[in-house]
Protein backbone atom coordinates (compact mmCIF):
# COMPACT_ATOMS: atom_id res chain seq x y z
CA UNK A 1 0.00 0.00 0.00
CA UNK A 2 1.28 3.31 -0.88
CA UNK A 3 1.52 5.73 2.05
CA UNK A 4 0.17 9.51 1.46
CA UNK A 5 4.00 10.49 1.96
CA UNK A 6 5.03 8.55 -0.88
CA UNK A 7 2.21 9.91 -3.62
CA UNK A 8 3.35 13.18 -2.49
CA UNK A 9 6.31 12.01 -3.52
CA UNK A 10 5.50 10.22 -6.97
CA UNK A 11 2.91 13.24 -7.46
CA UNK A 12 5.25 15.66 -6.90
CA UNK A 13 8.20 13.84 -9.38
CA UNK A 14 6.10 13.73 -11.99
CA UNK A 15 5.37 17.51 -11.65
CA UNK A 16 8.89 18.16 -11.76
CA UNK A 17 9.63 16.00 -14.49
CA UNK A 18 7.51 17.07 -16.72
CA UNK A 19 9.26 20.65 -16.31
CA UNK A 20 13.15 19.03 -16.28
CA UNK A 21 12.74 16.99 -19.79
CA UNK A 22 11.88 20.43 -21.27
CA UNK A 23 14.98 22.07 -19.29
CA UNK A 24 17.26 19.25 -20.35
CA UNK A 25 15.94 19.13 -24.07
CA UNK A 26 16.41 22.68 -24.29
CA UNK A 27 19.62 22.59 -22.87
CA UNK A 28 21.23 20.53 -25.33
CA UNK A 29 19.97 22.05 -28.38
CA UNK A 30 21.41 25.41 -27.01
CA UNK A 31 25.01 23.25 -27.69
CA UNK A 32 26.28 24.87 -31.06
CA UNK A 33 26.46 22.23 -34.01
CA UNK A 34 30.48 23.60 -34.50
CA UNK A 35 31.08 22.77 -30.87
CA UNK A 36 29.67 18.61 -31.80
CA UNK A 37 31.69 18.95 -35.35
CA UNK A 38 34.48 19.99 -33.71
CA UNK A 39 34.49 17.11 -31.32
CA UNK A 40 33.81 14.38 -34.71
CA UNK A 41 36.73 15.64 -36.38
CA UNK A 42 38.77 14.44 -33.39
CA UNK A 43 37.52 11.24 -33.89
CA UNK A 44 34.92 10.96 -30.89
CA UNK A 45 32.23 8.49 -30.97
CA UNK A 46 28.44 9.96 -30.41
CA UNK A 47 28.53 8.50 -26.97
CA UNK A 48 31.62 9.82 -26.21
CA UNK A 49 30.67 13.30 -28.00
CA UNK A 50 27.63 12.83 -25.95
CA UNK A 51 29.53 12.28 -22.42
CA UNK A 52 32.25 14.38 -22.94
CA UNK A 53 30.82 17.40 -24.82
CA UNK A 54 27.64 17.81 -24.58
CA UNK A 55 26.62 17.01 -21.46
CA UNK A 56 28.85 18.91 -19.51
CA UNK A 57 28.50 21.89 -21.40
CA UNK A 58 24.14 21.43 -21.56
CA UNK A 59 24.30 21.29 -17.40
CA UNK A 60 26.14 24.34 -17.18
CA UNK A 61 23.27 25.87 -19.70
CA UNK A 62 20.65 24.13 -17.83
CA UNK A 63 21.81 24.47 -14.07
CA UNK A 64 19.25 28.05 -13.74
CA UNK A 65 16.28 26.55 -15.27
CA UNK A 66 17.24 23.17 -13.07
CA UNK A 67 17.34 25.29 -9.23
CA UNK A 68 14.47 27.49 -10.69
CA UNK A 69 12.39 24.30 -10.89
CA UNK A 70 13.93 23.06 -7.46
CA UNK A 71 13.14 26.09 -6.00
CA UNK A 72 9.68 25.94 -7.27
CA UNK A 73 9.08 22.34 -5.97
CA UNK A 74 10.01 23.51 -2.50
CA UNK A 75 7.31 25.67 -2.92
CA UNK A 76 5.14 23.12 -3.87
CA UNK A 77 5.96 20.45 -1.78
CA UNK A 78 3.29 22.30 1.18
CA UNK A 79 0.11 20.93 -1.59
CA UNK A 80 1.16 17.58 0.16
CA UNK A 81 -0.93 19.29 3.10
CA UNK A 82 -4.00 18.60 0.95
CA UNK A 83 -3.44 15.07 1.91
CA UNK A 84 -2.15 14.97 5.35
CA UNK A 85 1.21 14.88 4.62
CA UNK A 86 2.41 16.10 8.07
CA UNK A 87 4.82 18.81 6.80
CA UNK A 88 5.38 22.09 7.75
CA UNK A 89 1.76 23.47 7.21
CA UNK A 90 0.10 20.55 8.29
CA UNK A 91 2.16 20.66 11.34
CA UNK A 92 1.86 24.14 11.85
CA UNK A 93 -2.27 23.84 11.45
CA UNK A 94 -1.98 21.22 14.42
CA UNK A 95 -0.39 24.01 16.44
CA UNK A 96 -2.86 26.20 15.66
CA UNK A 97 -5.97 24.31 16.73
CA UNK A 98 -4.18 23.50 19.24
CA UNK A 99 -2.84 26.54 20.76
CA UNK A 100 -4.77 29.34 18.59
CA UNK A 101 -2.00 31.18 17.58
CA UNK A 102 -3.10 31.31 14.38
CA UNK A 103 -1.26 34.58 13.25
CA UNK A 104 2.07 33.57 14.67
CA UNK A 105 2.03 30.51 13.23
CA UNK A 106 1.27 31.61 9.58
CA UNK A 107 3.78 33.99 9.63
CA UNK A 108 6.38 31.69 11.02
CA UNK A 109 5.24 29.05 7.80
CA UNK A 110 6.13 32.14 5.82
CA UNK A 111 8.87 33.34 7.34
CA UNK A 112 10.23 29.51 7.54
CA UNK A 113 9.88 29.18 3.36
CA UNK A 114 11.63 32.22 2.22
CA UNK A 115 14.37 31.05 4.84
CA UNK A 116 14.63 27.54 2.78
CA UNK A 117 14.05 29.24 -0.40
CA UNK A 118 17.14 31.78 -0.03
CA UNK A 119 19.11 29.54 1.46
CA UNK A 120 18.63 27.06 -1.71
CA UNK A 121 19.32 30.26 -4.16
CA UNK A 122 22.62 30.84 -2.51
CA UNK A 123 23.62 27.36 -2.65
CA UNK A 124 22.41 26.67 -6.25
CA UNK A 125 24.21 29.87 -7.06
CA UNK A 126 27.35 28.62 -5.31
CA UNK A 127 26.63 25.64 -7.69
CA UNK A 128 26.79 27.39 -10.52
CA UNK A 129 29.99 29.92 -9.41
CA UNK A 130 32.25 26.11 -8.88
CA UNK A 131 30.64 24.94 -12.38
CA UNK A 132 31.40 28.00 -14.07
CA UNK A 133 33.75 27.41 -17.49
CA UNK A 134 36.26 30.45 -17.99
CA UNK A 135 34.59 31.99 -21.03
CA UNK A 136 31.69 29.88 -21.40
CA UNK A 137 28.75 31.72 -20.39
CA UNK A 138 28.51 34.66 -18.06
CA UNK A 139 29.79 37.49 -20.04
CA UNK A 140 29.54 41.00 -17.99
CA UNK A 141 31.10 39.46 -15.00
CA UNK A 142 28.36 37.99 -12.64
CA UNK B 1 -8.50 10.36 3.09
CA UNK B 2 -9.22 8.96 -0.57
CA UNK B 3 -10.93 12.10 -2.11
CA UNK B 4 -8.28 14.38 -0.57
CA UNK B 5 -5.30 12.35 -2.08
CA UNK B 6 -7.44 12.94 -5.87
CA UNK B 7 -7.96 16.28 -4.41
CA UNK B 8 -4.06 16.86 -4.45
CA UNK B 9 -3.06 15.34 -7.35
CA UNK B 10 -5.47 16.89 -9.59
CA UNK B 11 -3.85 20.38 -9.30
CA UNK B 12 -0.34 18.44 -9.62
CA UNK B 13 -2.18 16.78 -12.86
CA UNK B 14 -3.25 20.18 -14.29
CA UNK B 15 0.29 22.28 -13.72
CA UNK B 16 2.19 19.70 -15.35
CA UNK B 17 -0.29 19.84 -18.28
CA UNK B 18 -0.04 23.58 -18.47
CA UNK B 19 3.53 24.02 -17.53
CA UNK B 20 4.98 21.91 -20.11
CA UNK B 21 4.84 25.30 -22.80
CA UNK B 22 6.80 27.64 -20.44
CA UNK B 23 9.95 26.11 -19.00
CA UNK B 24 13.17 28.09 -19.23
CA UNK B 25 11.64 31.49 -19.00
CA UNK B 26 13.71 34.43 -17.21
CA UNK B 27 10.79 36.81 -17.16
CA UNK B 28 8.79 35.00 -14.61
CA UNK B 29 10.97 32.84 -12.93
CA UNK B 30 11.40 32.85 -8.85
CA UNK B 31 15.41 33.85 -9.19
CA UNK B 32 15.08 36.65 -11.61
CA UNK B 33 18.71 37.93 -12.91
CA UNK B 34 20.60 34.82 -12.32
CA UNK B 35 17.97 32.36 -14.32
CA UNK B 36 17.91 34.80 -17.33
CA UNK B 37 21.30 33.84 -17.73
CA UNK B 38 20.49 30.62 -19.06
CA UNK B 39 18.59 31.41 -22.12
CA UNK B 40 21.06 34.22 -23.33
CA UNK B 41 22.45 34.08 -26.36
CA UNK B 42 25.46 35.56 -24.87
CA UNK B 43 26.60 31.71 -23.83
CA UNK B 44 27.04 31.00 -27.22
CA UNK B 45 29.84 30.98 -29.45
CA UNK B 46 29.97 32.10 -33.43
CA UNK B 47 29.25 29.55 -35.88
CA UNK B 48 32.54 28.63 -37.86
CA UNK B 49 32.14 29.08 -41.15
CA UNK B 50 35.36 27.61 -42.71
CA UNK B 51 36.30 24.20 -43.98
CA UNK B 52 37.32 21.60 -41.15
CA UNK B 53 40.56 20.13 -41.49
CA UNK B 54 38.65 16.81 -42.07
CA UNK B 55 39.43 15.52 -45.74
CA UNK B 56 38.03 11.97 -46.11
CA UNK B 57 35.34 12.08 -48.61
CA UNK B 58 32.89 9.77 -46.68
CA UNK B 59 33.23 11.67 -43.69
CA UNK B 60 32.60 14.67 -45.37
CA UNK B 61 28.84 13.49 -46.93
CA UNK B 62 28.17 11.90 -43.82
CA UNK B 63 28.45 15.56 -42.43
CA UNK B 64 26.97 17.17 -44.71
CA UNK B 65 23.64 15.34 -44.59
CA UNK B 66 23.85 16.48 -40.48
CA UNK B 67 24.96 19.64 -40.88
CA UNK B 68 21.41 20.01 -43.13
CA UNK B 69 19.63 18.12 -40.38
CA UNK B 70 20.94 20.42 -37.58
CA UNK B 71 20.57 23.75 -39.46
CA UNK B 72 17.09 22.90 -39.69
CA UNK B 73 16.51 22.06 -36.24
CA UNK B 74 19.27 25.36 -35.15
CA UNK B 75 16.68 27.09 -37.33
CA UNK B 76 13.69 26.00 -34.75
CA UNK B 77 15.63 26.18 -32.05
CA UNK B 78 17.94 28.53 -31.83
CA UNK B 79 15.72 31.65 -32.12
CA UNK B 80 15.11 31.26 -28.28
CA UNK B 81 18.11 30.65 -26.98
CA UNK B 82 19.19 33.96 -28.84
CA UNK B 83 16.43 36.39 -27.95
CA UNK B 84 17.83 38.69 -25.77
CA UNK B 85 14.66 38.77 -22.82
CA UNK B 86 14.93 34.97 -22.59
CA UNK B 87 11.25 34.42 -23.88
CA UNK B 88 11.51 30.85 -25.25
CA UNK B 89 9.68 30.16 -28.34
CA UNK B 90 10.67 26.97 -28.01
CA UNK B 91 8.06 24.23 -29.30
CA UNK B 92 6.86 22.72 -26.53
CA UNK B 93 5.61 19.16 -25.97
CA UNK B 94 2.28 20.17 -26.07
CA UNK B 95 2.86 22.13 -29.43
CA UNK B 96 3.52 19.18 -31.26
CA UNK B 97 1.04 17.31 -30.13
CA UNK B 98 -1.69 18.83 -32.43
CA UNK B 99 -4.96 19.06 -31.73
CA UNK B 100 -6.37 16.04 -33.14
CA UNK B 101 -3.85 13.90 -31.00
CA UNK B 102 -5.11 16.54 -28.09
CA UNK B 103 -8.68 15.58 -28.73
CA UNK B 104 -8.06 11.69 -28.08
CA UNK B 105 -5.86 11.97 -25.59
CA UNK B 106 -8.77 13.75 -23.86
CA UNK B 107 -11.54 11.07 -24.65
CA UNK B 108 -8.89 8.50 -23.81
CA UNK B 109 -9.00 10.08 -20.54
CA UNK B 110 -12.52 10.52 -20.17
CA UNK B 111 -13.09 7.02 -21.81
CA UNK B 112 -10.45 5.52 -19.20
CA UNK B 113 -12.13 7.10 -16.29
CA UNK B 114 -15.54 5.60 -17.34
CA UNK B 115 -13.86 2.50 -18.18
CA UNK B 116 -12.59 1.99 -14.71
CA UNK B 117 -15.84 2.87 -13.41
CA UNK B 118 -18.04 1.06 -15.25
CA UNK B 119 -15.33 -2.27 -14.44
CA UNK B 120 -16.16 -1.50 -11.09
CA UNK B 121 -19.46 -1.44 -11.14
CA UNK B 122 -21.80 -3.79 -9.39
CA UNK B 123 -24.96 -5.25 -11.06
CA UNK B 124 -27.31 -3.27 -8.92
CA UNK B 125 -29.82 -0.56 -9.70
CA UNK B 126 -27.44 2.13 -9.00
CA UNK B 127 -26.88 5.24 -11.40
CA UNK B 128 -24.00 5.04 -14.16
CA UNK B 129 -21.35 6.81 -13.63
CA UNK B 130 -22.77 9.01 -16.97
CA UNK B 131 -25.82 9.67 -15.28
CA UNK B 132 -24.35 11.05 -12.33
CA UNK B 133 -21.83 12.90 -14.26
CA UNK B 134 -24.93 14.62 -16.29
CA UNK B 135 -27.27 14.96 -13.56
CA UNK B 136 -24.44 16.95 -12.02
CA UNK B 137 -22.80 19.03 -14.40
CA UNK B 138 -24.42 21.89 -13.71
CA UNK B 139 -23.14 22.59 -10.76
CA UNK B 140 -19.60 21.02 -11.15
CA UNK B 141 -19.83 23.57 -14.26
CA UNK B 142 -21.18 26.43 -11.63
CA UNK B 143 -18.17 25.68 -9.54
CA UNK B 144 -15.32 25.83 -12.65
CA UNK B 145 -17.22 29.10 -13.36
CA UNK B 146 -16.25 29.98 -10.27
CA UNK B 147 -12.97 28.73 -10.50
CA UNK B 148 -12.39 31.24 -13.66
CA UNK B 149 -14.29 34.24 -12.16
CA UNK B 150 -11.98 33.84 -9.04
CA UNK B 151 -8.43 33.50 -11.38
CA UNK B 152 -9.88 36.59 -13.44
CA UNK B 153 -10.63 38.47 -10.19
CA UNK B 154 -7.43 37.79 -9.07
CA UNK B 155 -5.19 38.42 -12.29
CA UNK B 156 -6.89 41.40 -12.30
CA UNK B 157 -6.21 42.91 -9.09
CA UNK B 158 -2.70 41.78 -9.22
CA UNK B 159 -2.00 43.42 -12.33
CA UNK B 160 -3.35 46.70 -11.26
CA UNK B 161 -1.24 46.10 -8.23
CA UNK B 162 1.86 44.70 -9.87
CA UNK B 163 2.66 47.06 -12.66
CA UNK B 164 3.42 49.95 -10.12
CA UNK B 165 5.39 47.71 -7.61
CA UNK B 166 7.59 46.75 -11.22
CA UNK B 167 7.80 50.42 -12.19
CA UNK B 168 8.76 51.07 -8.51
CA UNK B 169 11.48 49.13 -8.47
CA UNK B 170 13.41 50.96 -10.77
CA UNK B 171 12.79 54.38 -9.14
CA UNK B 172 15.58 56.52 -8.89
CA UNK B 173 14.38 56.92 -5.25
CA UNK B 174 16.17 54.53 -3.71
CA UNK B 175 13.86 53.83 -0.67
CA UNK B 176 11.28 53.03 -2.78
CA UNK B 177 12.96 51.08 -5.31
CA UNK B 178 14.65 48.99 -2.24
CA UNK B 179 10.53 48.52 -0.81
CA UNK B 180 9.03 47.48 -4.15
CA UNK B 181 12.19 45.21 -4.38
CA UNK B 182 11.88 43.89 -1.01
CA UNK B 183 7.80 43.15 -1.92
CA UNK B 184 8.15 41.14 -4.28
CA UNK B 185 10.89 38.84 -3.94
CA UNK B 186 9.01 38.27 -0.31
CA UNK B 187 5.74 37.28 -2.56
CA UNK B 188 7.71 35.70 -5.30
CA UNK B 189 9.63 33.53 -3.24
CA UNK B 190 6.53 32.40 -0.66
CA UNK B 191 4.60 28.97 -1.89
CA UNK B 192 1.11 30.08 -2.94
CA UNK B 193 -0.48 27.94 -0.37
CA UNK B 194 0.65 29.62 2.03
CA UNK B 195 -0.33 33.34 0.91
CA UNK B 196 -3.69 31.78 0.78
CA UNK B 197 -3.69 30.56 4.16
CA UNK B 198 -2.65 34.03 5.42
CA UNK B 199 -4.98 36.13 3.52
CA UNK B 200 -7.85 33.80 4.64
CA UNK B 201 -7.10 33.57 7.96
CA UNK B 202 -6.10 36.55 9.19
CA UNK B 203 -8.17 39.11 6.58
CA UNK B 204 -11.32 39.44 8.86
CA UNK B 205 -14.55 38.16 7.58
CA UNK B 206 -16.39 41.71 7.34
CA UNK B 207 -14.81 45.19 7.05
CA UNK B 208 -16.97 48.33 8.90
CA UNK B 209 -16.35 51.72 7.52
CA UNK B 210 -18.57 54.13 8.85
CA UNK B 211 -21.42 51.71 9.95
CA UNK B 212 -21.29 50.19 6.39
CA UNK B 213 -20.65 46.61 6.89
CA UNK B 214 -18.56 44.91 3.94
CA UNK B 215 -19.27 41.41 3.57
CA UNK B 216 -15.75 40.01 2.89
CA UNK B 217 -16.45 36.37 1.92
CA UNK B 218 -14.17 33.30 1.50
CA UNK B 219 -13.87 33.26 -2.23
CA UNK B 220 -12.84 37.17 -1.86
CA UNK B 221 -10.26 36.46 0.32
CA UNK B 222 -9.05 33.43 -1.42
CA UNK B 223 -8.74 35.91 -4.36
CA UNK B 224 -6.97 38.18 -2.58
CA UNK B 225 -4.46 35.15 -1.87
CA UNK B 226 -3.94 34.43 -5.51
CA UNK B 227 -3.76 38.11 -5.85
CA UNK B 228 -0.89 38.43 -3.84
CA UNK B 229 2.03 36.21 -5.55
CA UNK B 230 0.12 37.57 -8.80
CA UNK B 231 1.14 40.93 -7.97
CA UNK B 232 5.07 40.21 -7.25
CA UNK B 233 5.31 38.13 -10.65
CA UNK B 234 3.35 40.93 -12.38
CA UNK B 235 5.63 43.47 -10.98
CA UNK B 236 8.81 41.06 -11.96
CA UNK B 237 7.07 40.54 -15.64
CA UNK B 238 7.07 44.73 -15.90
CA UNK B 239 10.47 45.39 -14.40
CA UNK B 240 11.87 42.79 -17.04
CA UNK B 241 9.97 44.29 -19.73
CA UNK B 242 10.91 47.86 -19.05
CA UNK B 243 14.82 46.61 -18.64
CA UNK B 244 14.47 44.60 -21.92
CA UNK B 245 13.49 47.93 -23.71
CA UNK B 246 17.20 49.09 -25.47
CA UNK B 247 18.91 51.98 -23.25
CA UNK B 248 18.68 54.23 -26.91
CA UNK B 249 15.08 54.02 -26.63
CA UNK B 250 15.50 56.24 -23.45
CA UNK B 251 18.22 58.25 -24.85
CA UNK B 252 15.90 59.17 -27.88
CA UNK B 253 13.35 60.55 -26.07
CA UNK B 254 15.14 62.56 -23.80
CA UNK B 255 16.80 63.97 -26.93
CA UNK B 256 13.18 64.80 -28.02
CA UNK B 257 12.77 67.09 -24.44
CA UNK B 258 10.52 64.10 -22.84
CA UNK B 259 10.85 64.20 -18.58
CA UNK B 260 11.71 60.68 -17.63
CA UNK B 261 8.10 59.95 -16.52
CA UNK B 262 6.68 61.18 -20.37
CA UNK B 263 9.67 59.40 -21.76
CA UNK B 264 8.73 55.96 -19.51
CA UNK B 265 4.75 56.50 -20.44
CA UNK B 266 4.90 57.67 -23.87
CA UNK B 267 7.93 55.78 -25.35
CA UNK B 268 8.65 52.69 -23.23
CA UNK B 269 5.54 51.56 -21.61
CA UNK B 270 3.69 50.77 -25.01
CA UNK B 271 6.63 49.01 -26.30
CA UNK B 272 6.50 47.00 -22.96
CA UNK B 273 2.95 46.05 -23.56
CA UNK B 274 3.96 44.06 -26.21
CA UNK B 275 6.79 42.06 -24.15
CA UNK B 276 4.91 41.32 -21.15
CA UNK B 277 1.76 39.72 -22.63
CA UNK B 278 3.18 36.09 -23.50
CA UNK B 279 4.77 35.88 -19.89
CA UNK B 280 1.57 37.44 -18.15
CA UNK B 281 -1.21 34.86 -20.13
CA UNK B 282 1.73 32.37 -18.82
CA UNK B 283 1.05 33.57 -15.60
CA UNK B 284 -2.79 33.71 -15.87
CA UNK B 285 -3.23 29.76 -17.06
CA UNK B 286 -0.85 29.13 -14.23
CA UNK B 287 -3.39 31.18 -11.57
CA UNK B 288 -6.19 29.45 -12.99
CA UNK B 289 -4.73 26.11 -12.33
CA UNK B 290 -3.65 26.87 -9.15
CA UNK B 291 -7.48 27.93 -7.97
CA UNK B 292 -7.98 24.35 -7.05
CA UNK B 293 -5.90 25.29 -3.94
CA UNK B 294 -8.56 27.49 -2.77
CA UNK B 295 -10.38 23.96 -2.28
CA UNK B 296 -8.27 23.28 0.68
CA UNK B 297 -9.41 26.30 2.52
CA UNK B 298 -13.48 25.62 1.93
CA UNK B 299 -14.17 27.78 -1.15
CA UNK B 300 -16.74 25.58 -3.00
CA UNK B 301 -15.21 25.66 -6.15
CA UNK B 302 -14.96 22.59 -8.49
CA UNK B 303 -12.83 20.02 -6.69
CA UNK B 304 -14.96 21.05 -3.25
CA UNK B 305 -17.99 20.41 -5.10
CA UNK B 306 -16.67 17.80 -6.91
CA UNK B 307 -15.93 16.02 -3.17
CA UNK B 308 -19.23 16.92 -2.27
CA UNK B 309 -20.88 15.85 -5.18
CA UNK B 310 -18.85 12.74 -4.53
CA UNK B 311 -19.61 12.41 -0.86
CA UNK B 312 -23.72 12.81 -2.14
CA UNK B 313 -23.53 9.90 -4.69
CA UNK B 314 -22.41 7.73 -1.32
CA UNK B 315 -18.76 8.11 -1.46
CA UNK B 316 -18.91 5.19 -4.05
CA UNK B 317 -15.01 4.67 -5.27
CA UNK B 318 -15.74 4.10 -8.52
CA UNK B 319 -17.22 7.47 -9.29
CA UNK B 320 -13.90 9.18 -8.08
CA UNK B 321 -12.36 8.67 -11.42
CA UNK B 322 -15.16 9.71 -13.97
CA UNK B 323 -15.51 13.16 -11.58
CA UNK B 324 -12.57 14.35 -11.24
CA UNK B 325 -11.81 13.35 -15.03
CA UNK B 326 -13.91 15.72 -15.77
CA UNK B 327 -12.85 18.04 -13.61
CA UNK B 328 -9.68 17.77 -15.20
CA UNK B 329 -11.26 17.81 -18.56
CA UNK B 330 -12.52 21.31 -17.86
CA UNK B 331 -9.28 22.60 -16.66
CA UNK B 332 -7.43 21.14 -19.52
CA UNK B 333 -10.03 22.47 -22.25
CA UNK B 334 -9.85 26.23 -20.64
CA UNK B 335 -5.99 26.54 -20.24
CA UNK B 336 -4.78 24.49 -23.34
CA UNK B 337 -5.60 27.12 -26.02
CA UNK B 338 -4.30 29.77 -23.40
CA UNK B 339 -1.03 27.75 -23.86
CA UNK B 340 -1.29 27.43 -27.49
CA UNK B 341 -2.06 31.31 -28.40
CA UNK B 342 0.41 32.28 -25.57
CA UNK B 343 2.44 30.33 -28.08
CA UNK B 344 1.97 31.90 -31.23
CA UNK B 345 2.28 35.36 -29.36
CA UNK B 346 5.60 34.71 -28.52
CA UNK B 347 6.90 33.40 -31.69
CA UNK B 348 4.58 36.62 -33.25
CA UNK B 349 6.62 38.95 -31.11
CA UNK B 350 9.81 37.65 -31.73
CA UNK B 351 10.47 38.14 -35.36
CA UNK B 352 8.78 41.39 -35.71
CA UNK B 353 10.41 42.57 -32.38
Amino acid sequence: MVTNVQWAIISLSLFAGAFNIEIFRSGIEAIPESTVEAAESFGLSRWQIYRLVVLPMAIRVCLPALGNNLVNLVKTTNLAYAIAVPELLYVSKQIWSDSTNVREMMFFVLFAYLFLVFVLVAILNGIERRLAIPGFGQQGGH
Amino acid sequence: MLRYRDAFTLPAIFSSAGFLQQVPRGSFSPRGEGARRADEGALLPERESGPSPARLDDLRSRRRRIRGERRERDRKSWPHVLSPEGRGGAESITGRIGFGRLALLFVLVVGVGAGVAVAQQPAAVKATSLEVLVRWAPLLLWGFGFNILISIMAMAIGTVAGVPVGIAQLSRFKPLRIAAGVVTQLFRNSPWLVLLFLCVFLIPFEIRIFGLRIPFPDWAKATMGFALPVMANTSEIARGAIQSVATGQWDSARALGLTRRQALYLVIMPQCVKRMLPPWMNLYSLVAMSTVNASVVGVSEMITLTSQVHAAEGSRPELLAPLYAFALACFFIYCYPIGKWTQALERRYQTSS
